[in-house]
């Protein structure tokens, strides 16, 4: 590779691109680290070495020479894999793996190029390639000639007694099976080459539109076989019928080539049924060999029993219903309806009506549905989606503006009111719609979990088995962001520190041997768990209270619970690995999942045994926008603070105050002495504190309290968390802002804030 | 070469001056609402409302040009401007005595704003505009806007 070359990138494009790549890049890793555990998955690279060619496709329309080379060279390597020449060991995952991450390095700057380290890394990276694809060249000759071997083999069944048949039939159908597969990957890359090739023409959607065909023609492969089998076992009793009748019948032909014969061909694409049952039906009653062109041979049959013709109408039938199954399945939201087996026309006009979505005639082309329906699916901006439930959040505000004044000036009015209650619950459907446009599966986070654990365990060289659960967990997409950095620091935990460094420890425990760390989520109660669980050492709390005394961020006189003292590795600066590498043990880990966890308004558990493991529990809100706020007075101002972190409210008797300077600074409640929050802290020096304090509000936040001198509660509602606009960022006391029913802003305390010490 | 380009201005005014902002800024004039305060920000920011669900913040253009406040009226009115602040529109509500009236001026009687100013910070203004007899003060909106950095 010139390493001096100017890539001349094509800037139009560029964009596009990168989500592309992206999209295809996270398949190929989800897909490696499947391949490693299933080596033999020969599924699992046809996908993979699609989506470098598509990525190979992409490349070219942006003229990225070093993407597409790399995405080259992996699949040169991987078309060994797919000839069984290569075997997919750990190290030709890690090839395809580095691959993806350098390609992926170099779509996150366009520039990556220029970097000269990371240069080096990719010339190592295509040089292993070149020498595994070398390697396999030679031996690949070997394989060759094994092929030749079979065909030999092939002629040499041609020409053998009829004994042989059934047996013969049986290798003939594997054989079609894996030219079968040579023939989509050829499909494949030719739909590729088009890409590259027909620039003018094509723009970037169309490889998009290339990779959905190539995941079609994958359905359609996956349909064909099931047909070839139903094709085949009716085939073979054709011939045990033919038997009988004639000891002259070619066996090749008659078992043969259903599968790739053209006709079949388009039985498969075009899913009509009718096709199987012609082709069987017009064959002349002679049994006569009839060379086709290009290898493919056509099939005299004898006259097809009856019996076998009703075998092959209820596989057709199947088929049909198949089709009927996957379009119900496909818009499942519609109906659970069953596929009826006989409809007459007019069963058919009901059905129709009923279920305007599903196909009901057999007759029509499932290619062109399976086309209309890459239309259910729609990329739509993220900030497209924010806008619209932004807009909808409107709504509903202005909604209760009226519903207001429609209670309070025109309750009489029963048309008026009950017309109204009709459009509340129009509203209220379409908020919960828009919420759920944002909700995403937590599948991409997992999936880039995944490949992380997968590193960090062949890094360290532990034997540790790593399990998902819960990934199709919904969540909302702003705290699914949030949730990755820190789920990346406990996954790292889990598997550095939390698995026992010697697996002899392990066993000497009565555990077995592979650890194993599990990262579940689950749905319980409106909030969503995220638990990173390992059954490795679990946290002595003896070496932490240790650690956290010699660094100084604990009180030394203080008596800590087992509970507490286990907390204590999340606060900042806390770490007990003793060497500081590149995993973990940087002593900053704990503390940021903790921050990050906090912001998302959810918080961390942590349940330990020593020697029995460790589970940390991230909880989180499902919904970051809509939270439940109690609305207080004071000040002469609304303020609302999360109903969560209030723990109780109290009218104040005078003997309760703890007084410094004069000034109110503690109020002892059952025995608790509870440090205040100043109004100083939300209003500003000049604010002067209250003679009379009619009511507290008392905090709760991770076990410690607050009180909050009030003038009085107002409600507690559900209310849309608004952020703080730019021009309030430096405002640390607010941490949104919502609208309440009356029309009126209301700004919304950040609880963090006020139990930081500073505010004490 | 005579510009033949004639910008609209919505005049309004604020103590004794006239004051024009173009009117491609001004997305809409409110009447005075209820003005939900944000506590420790400066006097002139006067807190934020909400425009249809959105929250809009709302500077007291007298005060952030120091001028006396004054008792709002039913003639105060809020006029609801959407500029650039750094590569994003920004949405902000000027607080005014009253509004007047939509000229449309010739770009080419626009004249740099005078050495030294009665009562405003000259470098909140980007030109004087006359029309019929009458002078105005053309803002500039970004100006108006830099409080984002002090708060």
């Amino acid at each position: 590779m010139d390493r001096n070359q100017e890539i001349n990138i094509e800037k139009d494009f560029w964009d596009d691109f990168v989500v592309e790549a992206f999209e295809n890049i996270d398949e190929i890793e989800q897909n490696a680290m499947l391949l490693e555990q299933n080596p033999e998955n020969t599924d699992i690279l046809h996908a993979m070495f699609r989506c470098f060619h598509t990525v190979k496709g992409l490349a070219g329309f942006v003229e990225h020479v070093i993407v597409q080379e790399i995405a080259h060279k992996t699949e040169t390597m991987m078309d060994y894999c797919r000839k069984g020449i290569l075997h997919a060991n750990t190290d030709i995952v890690n090839m395809i793996l580095t691959s993806a991450d350098c390609i992926k390095t170099l779509c996150n700057d366009m520039n990556a190029y220029k970097d000269s380290a990371f240069m080096d890394k990719v010339e190592v990276l295509i040089e292993n390639l070149e020498t595994t694809s070398a390697k396999a060249e030679n031996s690949g000759d070997e394989a060759n000639s094994q092929e030749q071997s079979i065909s030999q083999q092939q002629a040499e069944v041609q020409e053998s007694p009829q004994e042989q048949q059934t047996e013969y039939s049986q290798n003939n159908f594997d054989n079609n099976q894996m030219q079968e597969n040579s023939n989509v990957v050829f499909e494949n890359s030719e739909s590729g080459q088009v890409n590259e090739n027909d620039e003018s023409n094509v723009d970037a959607d169309l490889a998009q539109f290339s990779s959905e065909i190539t995941k079609v023609e994958h359905e359609v492969e996956e349909k064909e076989r099931q047909h070839e089998q139903m094709v085949h076992d009716v085939q073979e009793q054709q011939m045990s019928h033919l038997d009988d009748s004639s000891n002259e019948i070619a066996v090749e032909t008659s078992a043969s080539a259903v599968p790739q014969s053209p006709a079949v061909q388009q039985i498969s694409v075009e899913q009509a049924p009718q096709v199987v049952k012609v082709e069987v039906e017009q064959v002349p009653p002679q049994n006569v060999v009839q060379p086709v062109v290009q290898g493919v041979v056509e099939v005299p049959v004898a006259p097809v029993p009856e019996s076998v013709q009703q075998q092959i109408n209820q596989a057709n039938q199947e088929i049909a219903e198949n089709n009927l199954n996957e379009e119900d399945y496909s818009r499942s939201d519609d109906s659970n309806s069953e596929p009826q087996k006989e409809l007459n026309p007019f069963q058919k006009e009901v059905l129709k009506k009923l279920l305007p979505n599903v196909m009901v005639s057999s007759e029509d082309s499932s290619v062109t549905n399976r086309t209309v329906g890459n239309d259910e699916y729609m990329k739509v901006a993220n900030y497209k989606i924010d806008h619209l439930v932004d807009i909808i959040g409107e709504l509903i505000i202005n909604q209760a503006l009226v519903e207001q004044n429609i209670i309070k000036n025109h309750s009489e009015d029963k048309q008026l009111t009950s017309d109204m209650s009709g459009f509340l619950r129009v509203t209220r459907d379409l908020q919960g719609l828009s919420m759920s446009l944002r909700m995403v599966s937590l599948k991409s986070t997992f999936q880039k979990l995944a490949r992380i654990a997968r590193d960090t365990i062949q890094q360290l060289k532990k034997d540790v088995e790593f399990v998902m659960t819960g990934e199709t967990t919904e969540i909302d997409r702003a705290v699914a962001e949030r949730l990755l950095e820190p789920l990346v620091h406990m996954i790292k935990n889990a598997i550095s520190h939390g698995v026992e460094k010697n697996p002899e420890d392990r066993v000497a425990l009565g555990k077995p041997r592979k650890a194993r760390v599990e990262l579940n989520a689950y749905n319980k109660r409106g909030k969503i768990y995220i638990e990173v669980k390992d059954d490795g050492r679990g946290i002595n709390t003896d070496v932490v209270y240790k650690k956290a005394l010699e660094k100084g961020i604990i009180d030394p006189d203080k008596q800590y619970s087992q509970d507490e003292i286990k907390e204590f590795i999340m606060l900042p600066g806390f770490s007990t690995a003793e060497v500081v590498d590149n995993i973990s043990g940087r002593g900053v880990g704990m503390d940021v999942v903790n921050t990050q966890i906090q912001k998302t308004g959810g918080r961390v558990e942590i349940i330990s045994n020593l020697n029995e493991g460790s589970t940390f529990v991230l909880e989180v809100p499902v919904n970051h926008s809509i939270m439940n706020g109690t609305i207080i007075e004071m000040n002469n101002q609304y303020f609302v603070v999360p109903t969560i972190n209030v723990k109780e409210f109290l009218q104040p008797k005078e003997e309760q105050w703890v007084f410094t300077k004069q000034e109110r600074t503690m109020i002892k409640v059952r025995d608790n002495l509870i440090p205040i929050i100043p109004l100083s802290v939300f209003f500003g020096s000049e604010c002067e504190e209250p003679k009379e304090v009619p009511l507290v509000m008392v905090l709760e936040l991770e076990q410690e309290l607050r009180a909050v001198p009030i003038v009085d509660v107002i409600s507690r509602q559900e209310i849309v968390v608004k952020p703080v606009g730019e021009e309030f960022q430096k405002l640390k006391y607010i941490s949104g802002m919502s609208i309440l029913g009356s029309g009126n802003v209301s700004l919304i305390l950040d609880i963090d804030y006020l139990f930081k010490k500073e505010v004490k | 070469m005579k510009m033949d380009y004639r910008p609209k201005l919505l005049t309004f005014s604020l103590g004794n001056e006239e004051y024009g902002m173009s009117i491609i800024m001004v997305k809409e004039l409110i009447g005075m609402m209820h003005i939900t305060p944000v506590p420790k920000t400066p006097e002139y920011l006067k807190g934020v409302i909400n425009l249809r669900g959105k929250i809009v913040p709302v500077v007291d253009l007298r005060l952030k040009f120091g001028m006396e406040p004054q008792e709002y009226t039913d003639r105060t009115c809020i006029m609801v401007v959407e500029t650039y602040v750094r590569d994003s529109i920004k949405t902000i509500g000027l607080i005014i005595d009253s509004v007047s009236e939509v000229v449309q001026i010739s770009a080419d009687t626009i004249d740099p704003p005078p050495e030294s100013t009665s009562g405003i910070d000259a470098s909140v203004i980007l030109g004087m505009a006359k029309h019929e007899n009458n002078v105005f003060i053309i803002l500039d909106t970004e100006k108006i806007f830099d409080f984002y950095d002090t708060i």
